[in-house]
C-alpha cells in the first residue's frame, strides 16, 4: 500500500531519480570530514527555523512587551530557556560554521571557474546570515539589545546621503520605539530568511550543477582522482558532525543556564554598548574613524572587503598570468584580513575585560537585571516593564535618584569625590560618625559653602552617644534607647544643640535636627531645602517642588534614602 | 569480487549510522520547541477562585437587582493588570441573604439586562428570566448560572465561575 503510494508519487514527481543522483553524486577524492561544515551550516539553519518558530509562538515585538514576553519565555515556558538558548547559541554556531566552511571553499580553491557563482552567493548568504542575527539580537530589548540598536541606528543614519532616511525606513518613524520594534521583527523573522532561502537555495543548486569541489591541488578535470558517491560515506559524516552540533548546543546551553536577559532596555542605565561579537572589529574599527569619516569603518571597509571577496573568481585567473603560485597568495591574503578582523574585535573584548569603568557598569547593570528579573516573575504591568520597578520603592527610589540626584550626589566611591554630600550609607551610624568627625571631608560639606560646624574631637564614647541619639530621631527600629538618651545630654552638654535646635523651627545656623531623617523631615528637606530651619541662606541644593517631584517619586526617593542607613560605608573619609 | 558481501554490509551499516544520527539531531531540534508548545497543557491552571468584593451590603436594596462588576488581578501570559473579569446581577433577598447571577447568558454568552422590574432579559435572542434566575421563555437552556456569595461584616463577596454556554448542564469552563 505505502509502497504503491510511493511509486505512484516517484512516477508523478520524479522524486526517486533526484533523490538518487543527489545520493550517488561523484566526490572527488573521496568522502571526508572537511566536506562536512557545509552541510553542518545547513542542519544549524534548520534549528534555526524550528526554534525560531518555537519562540515566535510566545515573542511580541513592542516596546511594552518584547521584555516581558523574552522573560516569560524564559522563566514560564516549559523548555523555554532551552528553546531560547538553542536558538541563540545555534546562531553564533551556524555563523561560526559558515565562516568555517567559507575557509575551506577558499583553501580548496572552490571560489575558481566554474563555481564563481557558488562563491558569490555564499558570500552573499554569509551577509544575510549575518544580518538575520543581528536583528535577532535586538529584539529581547534588554538592557544590551536596546543600546546596540541605538549605536546600530545610530551608524545607519551617520551614512553619508541615504543615512538618515534609511534610518527613520528601519525605524519606521522618527525614532526608536513600538514601529522599530515590530520592522526589526519582520527583518528577522520574514525578509532575511526569505532571502537566505533564496539565496542557499541558489548557492545549493549551483554546487550540484557543477559538482562537489575538488581537495587542494587537483582540477576538476584530473582523472587520478578516485569518485565516490555521497551516500552513505559522505552521508555518515554530515549526519554524525550535524549531530554533534546540536547535541553540542542542548549540553552547552543547559551547562551555562541558558542565554542572559538583562534589565528592560532604559535610556536611564548606563551600559556598555557593543554588538555581537562578529561586529567587534567593526566596533573597534570606528575608534579609529570618527565623524565624517564613520562610514569608511562601518561601510566602506567592510564594502571594499567584501567587494574584493566577490571579485576573488576573477582575479585569479589574471593573477595566475602572472603568478605561479595565485592560489597560495590569495588564501594567504584572504586569511591574514581574518585573522586582523579577529585581532581588532579581541582588542574589543581584551579592553572591556581590563578596564574597570566598564566591569562597574556592568555590575550595576546585572544588579538591576536581577531586579527587574525577581519583580516580573508575577507579571509585568501592561505599560511596560519599565513601571516593574515601581512596584518596589526602593528600586524605584533608586531610579529617580539617580535620575534626579545624582548629578550633584553623585556615587561616594568616585575619587576624588567631586560631589556634594555623599548619601551612600546615609544617616546611618558609621556615615554619621564619619560626618562628625570630620565635617568638611569632601564627602560631606567640604564642596559646599559650609564651613562653620566644628569637627567633633571628644571620646569616642561622647561620639557614639551623640551618633546613637542623632540617628534615634530618625524614627529607627533598631535603636539603643539607653545610649541614645545619654547621647541627648550630650548633644547640649558637647554645644551641638546651639545651632542644631531640636524643633521644627531652628536656629538659623544649622538645620534643626529634630525626627532627622525620618520620613516627615527628608520630605520637608526635599521640598525646600532653603527653609530657615535647613540650611537658610547657605542652601545650594535645588529645591524639590511636586512640579518636580511627585508626591509617589517623593515617597520612593524617601524610602531609597532611609534604607541607606543599612548599607555600609563604601568610602573612606580623608581631609585633603 | 570476494569481498563484495563485506563492501554491500559496510554500506548497509552506514546508511543505518547516518539515519540515527540524522534521526538523532532532528529529535534533539524537535523536542524542545514541541516541548514548549504544549506549555498550556502541562502548567497548572492559575487558580483565580478567590472570593471577589462586589459591593457594600448597604448598597443593595431588597428586592432590587443591581449589576456589578467584578474586578480582579488579571495575568494574561506575561502582564498583569488589575482589570474587570465579568459581572453579575446582585438581590438582596427578604430574609436578608443575597443572591448572585452571572450576567453571562447561558443561550450564546450575551449579556443579561434587567427587562421588567421582576424580570431579567437577554438582548440577543430574547430569553427571559426570573429575578431568582429561572428561565421563563426564550431560547436560554438552563436558568440563569448562581454564584456562590459570602457576606462578610458589610461586604458582599463573589465567586466568580464561567460555565459552558448551549448546554442543559451547569458545567464549569476551565
Amino acid at each position: 500500500m505505502i509502497n504503491r503510494l510511493l511509486a505512484w508519487v516517484d512516477d508523478r514527481s520524479g522524486f526517486g531519480a533526484w533523490l538518487k543522483s543527489a545520493a550517488d553524486s561523484p566526490l572527488p577524492g573521496g568522502a571526508s570530514w572537511a566536506r562536512s561544515f557545509g552541510a553542518v551550516t545547513l542542519a544549524l539553519l534548520v534549528l534555526e527555523a524550528l526554534t525560531g518558530i518555537g519562540l515566535s509562538m510566545w515573542y511580541s515585538p513592542s516596546i511594552t512587551d518584547a521584555w516581558a514576553s523574552v522573560h516569560y519565555i524564559q522563566y514560564h515556558v516549559v523548555l523555554g530557556s532551552l528553546v531560547r538558548g538553542l536558538h541563540h547559541f545555534g546562531g553564533t554556531a551556524l555563523i561560526i560554521m559558515a565562516l568555517v566552511h567559507f575557509v575551506q571553499a577558499l583553501v580548496w580553491g572552490a571560489y575558481r571557474a566554474p563555481r564563481e557563482l557558488t562563491w558569490i552567493t555564499g558570500l552573499i548568504a554569509l551577509q544575510v546570515l549575518i544580518v538575520v542575527s543581528h536583528t535577532g539580537y535586538l529584539l529581547p530589548n534588554d538592557l544590551r539589545a536596546y543600546w546596540a540598536t541605538q549605536v546600530l541606528l545610530g551608524i545607519t543614519g551617520n551614512q553619508p546621503v541615504v543615512g538618515a532616511a534609511a534610518q527613520e525606513v528601519i525605524q519606521g518613524g522618527p525614532a526608536f520605539g513600538n514601529t522599530t520594534m515590530t520592522h526589526l521583527y519582520a527583518l528577522h523573522v520574514l525578509l532575511m530568511p526569505g532571502a537566505a532561502i533564496l539565496v542557499i537555495g541558489a548557492h545549493l543548486a549551483l554546487r550540484r550543477r557543477h559538482g562537489a569541489s575538488v581537495p587542494p591541488g587537483f582540477t576538476d578535470a584530473d582523472s587520478t582522482l578516485k569518485r565516490t558517491p555521497y551516500w552513505p560515506a559522505q552521508a555518515v559524516r554530515d549526519c554524525a558532525l550535524a549531530f554533534l552540533a546540536v547535541a553540542g548546543l542542548v549540553v552547552y546551553t543547559n551547562a551555562v543556564g541558558g542565554v542572559e536577559l538583562g534589565a528592560p532596555g532604559d535610556p536611564a542605565i548606563e551600559y556598555v554598548a557593543r554588538p555581537e561579537w562578529y561586529f567587534l572589529p567593526i566596533f573597534r574599527l570606528r575608534h579609529w574613524f570618527t565623524g565624517s569619516t564613520e562610514f569608511i569603518a562601518t561601510a566602506g571597509l567592510p564594502g571594499v572587503a567584501v567587494g574584493a571577496l566577490c571579485a576573488l573568481p576573477f582575479i585569479y585567473p589574471r593573477l595566475q598570468k602572472k603568478i605561479r603560485s595565485a592560489h597560495t597568495l590569495i588564501v594567504v591574503g584572504v586569511l591574514g584580513g581574518l585573522f586582523g578582523g579577529a585581532a581588532l574585535g579581541a582588542m574589543t573584548a581584551w579592553e572591556d575585560a581590563n578596564d574597570p569603568k566598564a566591569r562597574e557598569i556592568n555590575a550595576k547593570a546585572d544588579k538591576i537585571s536581577q531586579q527587574a528579573h525577581q519583580l516580573a516573575m508575577i507579571g509585568v504591568p501592561v505599560s511596560g516593564p519599565l513601571e516593574l520597578y515601581k512596584n518596589d520603592p526602593q528600586v524605584w527610589g533608586a531610579r529617580v535618584f539617580l535620575r534626579e540626584c545624582a548629578a550633584c550626589h553623585s556615587d561616594c566611591t568616585e575619587k576624588p569625590f567631586k560631589g556634594v554630600m555623599c548619601l551612600n550609607g546615609f544617616a546611618g551610624r558609621e556615615w554619621l560618625t564619619a560626618l562628625i568627625k570630620d565635617p568638611h571631608a569632601p564627602h560631606f560639606f567640604g564642596n559646599t559653602k559650609i564651613d562653620e560646624m566644628d569637627a567633633f574631637t571628644g571620646t569616642p564614647e561622647v561620639m557614639n552617644a551623640i551618633v546613637e541619639f542623632v540617628y534615634s530621631e530618625g524614627n529607627r527600629a533598631d535603636v539603643n534607647a539607653e545610649l541614645a538618651a545619654k547621647g541627648r545630654v550630650a548633644f547640649d552638654k558637647e554645644g551641638c544643640e546651639s545651632c542644631h535646635a531640636l524643633d521644627d523651627v531652628g536656629s538659623g545656623t544649622a538645620p534643626a535636627l529634630k525626627g532627622y531623617a525620618n520620613e516627615k523631615w527628608l520630605e520637608a528637606f526635599i521640598r525646600q531645602p532653603d527653609a530657615p530651619r535647613f540650611y537658610g541662606e547657605l542652601n545650594e541644593m535645588d529645591s524639590f517642588p511636586h512640579e518636580k517631584l511627585d508626591k509617589n517619586e517623593l515617597a520612593a526617593v524617601i524610602s531609597y534614602l532611609r534604607a541607606q542607613a543599612k548599607e555600609p560605608l563604601n568610602f573612606a573619609v580623608t581631609t585633603p | 569480487m570476494a569481498d563484495a558481501p563485506a563492501g554491500t554490509e559496510r554500506r548497509g551499516f552506514l546508511k543505518l549510522i547516518a539515519g540515527a544520527f540524522a534521526a538523532l539531531a532532528g529529535a534533539l531540534a524537535t523536542v524542545p520547541v514541541l516541548g514548549s508548545a504544549v506549555t498550556p497543557l502541562l502548567k497548572p491552571k492559575p487558580d483565580d477562585g478567590g472570593l471577589l468584593r462586589a459591593a457594600g451590603l448597604a448598597e443593595l436594596a431588597e428586592g432590587v437587582p443591581k449589576r456589578v462588576e467584578l474586578t480582579s488581578v488579571v495575568v494574561d501570559g506575561w502582564t498583569r493588570a488589575v482589570g474587570v473579569i465579568g459581572a453579575v446581577w446582585l438581590l438582596k433577598k427578604p430574609d436578608g441573604t443575597v443572591s448572585a447571577l452571572s450576567t453571562v447568558c447561558p443561550h450564546s454568552g450575551c449579556s443579561i439586562n434587567q427587562k421588567s422590574k421582576s424580570t431579567y432579559g437577554c438582548p440577543c435572542h430574547d430569553s427571559t428570566f426570573q429575578l431568582d434566575g429561572a428561565a421563563s421563555d426564550g431560547p436560554s437552556p438552563r436558568p440563569m448560572d448562581a454564584l456562590e456569595v459570602q457576606v462578610k461584616d458589610k461586604d458582599v463577596f463573589v465567586k466568580y465561575r464561567r460555565y459552558k454556554i448551549g448546554v442543559k448542564e451547569k458545567t464549569e469552563i476551565g
